[in-house]
């Protein structure tokens, strides 16, 4: 073997090496390590308990008395960083991002959004089948009163 | 990187998305057939780089192409078009217009993207099988953890399939221990190679089901487990078609004498 096939090797065979840094000194989800990092994604597990799952959505109603879904594809994110930025925050009730996100999506628009509502449901697996349950809905104006 | 040497407002267009689209368009056609293979293989692979990174640069931050334009990198530089190509085509033309003799290129350079993508591939999947392992435990296979991000998936998505396995929870085990045994021992595949194709279709499986359940779009990886399914052993799969003909014509023999 060539003195620069070693070389090339050890040198694969280092970085290789590298990847097990952070799994064997495993720093939790906020690491510090780039490029070596763990992926933490879908590594929480869950006891034994209920098995549910939430489906939220944004409602908006317009000055013309419609409702307009606010959904990702209407701001420009992809789902998990409108879920993480807009609607997370906003179904734990932080007014500040519910009107920054009725301002983000009126900008340029005419009929513009008055208020934003909350709708959604929480599923639970029973024995007899999905139960489907409402969550509470919160409202929020463009501006002026806070959610009630 | 892009935006040191001019405003970003400038290349963030429609427009210029627009035309590098396009050009990643025709890129991708050319790679494809074999044309300007590996011109066309590296703007491809730099127009994937743009448009995942610009994605990627509104606050969520993914990996499901991650694997993939390294791959297509890694292929720009090797001998990729050599062969079964319309370059090659042109080649042996030309060859044989000037009275020469075509002969098949060798190298040892050529399957090393392939190479690459299965150390890729085995070190992300080890990172996410020991990582469940360390964060989740051994709970992790308890059914219950399977069901909820199986449905926490399903029901925003509508996905029928991943709503009717999030209730089953024996079955939510047994794909959970499949998961582990996976993710974590794929990379025995670089080691033992004639039990590497079990790991590739495992793969291949793996996404297909995830997409089906989850509607996780790993397309790229169910790319690159097909490929080296195929191509990593380049005796392998002619040897299965081989023995599928054999058995086939064997079968159709035996049936014959009973043919009225």
């Amino acid at each position: 073997m060539s003195r620069s096939r070693i070389w090339v090797s050890l040198f694969i065979l280092i970085v290789v090496g590298l990847h097990a840094l952070p799994v064997l000194s495993f720093q939790g989800a906020r690491q510090t390590r780039w490029p070596f990092l763990a992926w933490t994604m879908y590594a929480r597990s869950y006891p034994a308990g209920p098995v549910q799952a939430k489906k939220r959505s944004l409602i908006g109603t317009t000055t013309s008395g419609a409702d307009v879904v606010v959904s990702a594809e209407v701001v420009g994110l992809s789902g998990p960083a409108f879920g993480t930025t807009y609607t997370a925050p906003i179904y734990a009730g932080d007014t500040a991002v519910a009107r920054e996100l009725i301002r983000r999506v009126n900008r340029g628009r005419r009929d513009s959004l008055l208020t934003l509502r909350t709708s959604g449901q929480v599923y639970t697996v029973t024995d007899t089948g999905l139960r489907t349950d409402s969550l509470p809905v919160l409202i929020f104006h463009a501006a002026g009163p806070e959610s009630r | 990187m892009l935006t040191a040497v001019a405003p970003r407002d400038a290349l963030f267009t429609p427009l210029n998305l627009t035309i590098l689209s396009w050009v990643m368009w025709l890129a991708g056609w050319a790679a494809l057939v074999g044309f300007r293979t590996r011109t066309a293989l590296f703007l491809l692979a730099l127009g994937e780089w743009v448009f995942v990174s610009h994605a990627y640069s509104y606050g969520d931050v993914h990996h499901n192409q991650a694997l993939f334009a390294l791959f297509l990198l890694a292929l720009a530089f090797s001998p990729a078009g050599e062969s079964l190509s319309v370059d090659a085509g042109l080649r042996g033309r030309r060859a044989r217009a000037q009275g020469g003799e075509v002969e098949a290129p060798r190298s040892d350079l050529a399957m090393w993207p392939l190479k690459l993508a299965h150390v890729l591939l085995a070190l992300t999947y080890f990172s996410t099988g020991i990582t469940k392992l360390l964060v989740g435990g051994f709970r992790w296979m308890n059914g219950y953890t399977l069901q909820i991000s199986v449905m926490s998936d399903a029901i925003p998505g509508n996905i029928p399939l991943g709503i009717w396995l999030a209730q089953h929870h024996t079955l939510c085990i047994v794909m959970s221990v499949f998961t582990i045994l996976f993710e974590t021992f794929y990379f025995v595949s670089l080691l033992v190679p004639r039990i590497a194709p079990l790991f590739f279709l495992g793969g291949v499986f793996f996404h297909i089901g995830l997409y089906l359940t989850g509607g996780h779009p790993f397309f790229q990886h169910i790319v690159m487990n097909a490929m080296l399914l195929l191509f990593l052993d380049p005796d392998w799969f002619p040897a299965l078609v081989h023995r599928v003909r054999s058995s086939a014509g064997r079968g159709a023999g035996q049936a014959a004498p009973e043919a009225p």
